[in-house]
């Protein structure tokens, strides 16, 4: 595929993020003297855009190479190939100094228990993170505190309490608060509401939607979970081997997904209807991941698709265009047709 | 009707395999305990596949290693009794309680790699209870050893007994675990939150895999999870939790379509439907899960419930029967109707769009 020159398109294409093949790799390394003797491709040649307000959702299994991309995005997995772009300058210009790079992008982690500091009141974890950011007068950086937990909807009591004290929720909202503290435009957000029960993922949902429309924020939303990415994603791109497989209009991806993954990571997903999901017990779900270190030739999914043939294994399909319009790397995704009723492409093979 | 065949009839009760009546189980002093299960009854029939829906705190973890007599030190049954083939399992020798639990009831738990000791190979770990319980020979042992990886869907199953832990994927971990808990024939099989540390599609092999073995080893299954959707598919009964206690009881088809408790309800209006319109706000349940260690009179619900009536918050509502058959039973005072007037037009209320 051609790459675009996204030096000419500057920031009028409205996008907030701009990624560009690229390419992340893991040296393995082994023997006494620690020499490398392979690499992990965690993210082999990936590229789409974020338009600024907007949400992509970033779907895939572990190993998928989603944490991987996202963390590319705010410099701290070193991209081995391929241009990143954040509000149209290059990461590189950007990634020094270093604290400029965070006022524009922030990453919230999915584990809420462990990206808090235990011996720091609410309070201290966030006025540390102002002052880091140069807020240095007292006074201001407790008003300033006082409107981060409001914004995050906690009272202002919050402060003095440590995280031991709080639910997972609520240390999900300061977590997002301490993101929210340096004003950024973007926010990668990595698995979010995976640990938290499915009462409150809905809360932490719904204050994220909140936060977007009051402060135009960008985000990538990376999860494992189909369900969630439906709501929050104005787009979604599904990764495998870390390759695109799919990627478009949320409505196109689930309305229409085309892709034998997508398809396949659909029919798996829990849905709590007992009709569906008896109806779905007859199929049988098979994945078996590519290797990682030695990935094979030809399409990433080959191993796991049932309608893979010797141009799958041969030649590695690029993303083309569905007329739903979604974009899919798949070889065979117009000969390829599921009654929507029926999304477990894995049945009687 | 696409319901189960094996669905106990209301008519003529099969005896339950294991039954739990009136549980409760408390840590700390007998003067200021703390009381992380109360008042749970079950009932488990031959075949039949249970589940037991609760977030976290809800008590459902503790109450399946009380059935085991598994408790954490400081933890006991403060109240009730739990039968396996009509023997009170609290009375069992130690010995006793040691063949009830690999032979009678089996557990595989939530968290695959700390459950297999990782300086140990496979092969040994699985063949160890069968050759001290079961008086195998090593060589018998590494057969049976062979045969159940290979029943639980491990590739080359010889091979792998000679794997270390940490060389298999989660998924296939918890495959040896599974292996590992339907080694010695148990009669039940209690499987806590199996697949929550997996990913989506390992997640609905393991579920297949785990009903599958059910079906054809002739076992009793009681599935614990806090997914609504992964239970839908397979269980015949469902026991949603609440702060310790069952708070609603009934058949999968009764609970997905005509619960009767606040709480059943919001969590399932709370999950991303498959069809959720982007942007159309989530029904989250309002506040913040239960703490065990807070007291809340009345209904634990109340403070979360947007129908609670003065009487909720006064005293605990009684267990009642949603009809005569005594399938469907629910701790909630409230009336049926103002329940579904309340939620609006996508509100489920009995008799609208149920199975059964």
């Amino acid at each position: 595929m051609n790459q675009p020159a996204i030096t000419q398109r500057r920031a009028a294409t409205g996008n907030a993020v701009e990624i560009r093949d690229l390419h992340v790799r893991f040296p393995v390394r082994s023997g006494l003297l620690r020499r490398p003797v392979g690499a992990v491709h965690a993210v082999d040649g990936v590229s789409f855009d974020i338009p600024e307000g907007q949400t992509v959702g970033l779907v895939g299994e572990s190993g998928s190479g989603k944490t991987t991309t996202g963390r590319a995005l705010l410099g701290l997995s070193p991209a081995n190939a391929g241009a990143i772009r954040l509000f149209g300058k290059p990461l590189e210009e950007l990634a020094t100094p270093e604290k400029d790079l965070q006022k524009l992008g922030q990453l919230v982690f999915q584990d809420p228990y462990a990206s808090l500091n235990p011996r720091l009141t609410v309070g201290s974890t966030l006025s540390e993170t102002l002052y880091v950011h140069g807020l240095s007068d007292g006074g201001a950086r407790k008003q300033k505190v006082r409107d981060l937990l409001d914004q995050v909807g906690l009272r202002p009591e919050i402060a003095d309490r440590y995280p031991v004290a709080l639910s997972g929720g609520q240390r999900q909202r300061i977590a997002i608060a301490r993101a929210l503290a340096v004003n950024p435009r973007f926010m990668v957000l990595d698995e979010v509401v995976s640990a938290l029960d499915v009462s409150i993922q809905g809360q932490i949902l719904n204050l994220l939607l909140d936060l977007q429309r009051e402060h135009n924020l960008t985000y990538l939303f990376i999860t494992h979970d189909l369900s969630v990415v439906r709501y929050v994603s104005h787009k979604v791109v599904v990764l495998y081997g870390g390759q695109i497989m799919e990627e478009g209009p949320t409505e196109a991806i689930f309305g229409s997904p085309r892709h034998p993954y997508t398809h396949t990571l659909l029919s798996a997903l829990p849905v709590p209807d007992p009709v569906v999901q008896r109806a779905k017990r007859g199929l049988e779900i098979r994945t078996e991941p590519p290797s990682v270190t030695d990935p094979p030739d030809g399409c990433r999914f080959q191993g796991s698709c049932p309608f893979a043939d010797d141009t799958c294994r041969s030649v590695a399909p690029g993303l083309r265009p569905a007329p739903s319009g979604q974009r899919v790397a798949c070889h065979h995704f117009e000969s390829i047709d599921i009654p929507s009723d029926q999304i477990g492409i894995t049945r009687d093979v | 009707m696409t319901g189960k065949t094996q669905m106990t009839h209301p008519a003529q009760p099969v005896e339950p395999i294991l039954s739990v009546d009136g549980l409760s189980v408390s840590y700390g002093s007998a003067r200021q305990p703390l009381n992380v299960v109360k008042d749970v009854s079950f009932d488990v029939a031959p075949g039949q596949v249970l589940g037991i829906v609760g977030e976290s705190g809800s008590g459902k973890s503790q109450t399946v290693l009380a059935v085991l007599q598994l408790l954490a030190e400081g933890g006991r049954i403060s109240g009730g009794q739990v039968r396996f083939e009509g023997a009170e399992l609290q009375s069992l020798s130690q010995r006793r309680m040691r063949k009830v639990r690999g032979q009678g009831i089996a557990l595989i738990s939530q968290d695959a790699l700390s459950s297999l000791n990782p300086s140990m190979k496979i092969g040994r770990q699985m063949a160890e209870p069968l050759i001290a319980y079961d008086g195998l020979s090593a060589s018998a042992a590494r057969k049976r050893c062979t045969e159940l990886l290979d029943l639980v869907g491990i590739p080359a199953p010889a091979h792998r007994l000679e794997s270390y832990p940490h060389e298999l994927s989660g998924g296939m971990r918890q495959r040896v675990l599974i292996a590992m808990a339907i080694s010695r024939n148990p009669r039940v099989l209690i499987a806590d939150e199996p697949t929550t540390a997996l990913d989506v599609t390992i997640q609905a092999q393991i579920i297949n895999l785990i009903d599958d073995l059910r079906k054809e080893l002739g076992m009793a299954l009681v599935l614990i999870t806090h997914d609504l959707g992964v239970v839908a598919g397979i269980a015949d009964r469902i026991s949603v939790m609440y702060a310790g206690r069952i708070v609603e009881t009934a058949t999968t088809d009764q609970i997905f379509a005509a619960s009767r408790h606040p709480y059943t309800r919001a969590l399932l209006s709370s999950i991303p439907k498959p069809d959720q319109p982007r942007g159309e706000r989530l029904k989250p349940i309002p506040g913040l899960p239960v703490d065990p260690r807070e007291d809340v009179r009345g209904c634990a619900f109340n403070p979360r419930c947007t129908h609670a009536l003065a009487s909720c918050t006064e005293s605990l509502p009684a267990m009642i029967a949603a009809e005569d058959d005594g399938q469907h039973l629910f701790r909630c005072p409230v009336d049926p109707f103002r329940l579904a007037e309340a939620e609006g037009p996508r509100a489920r209320l009995q008799g609208n769009g149920g199975m059964s």
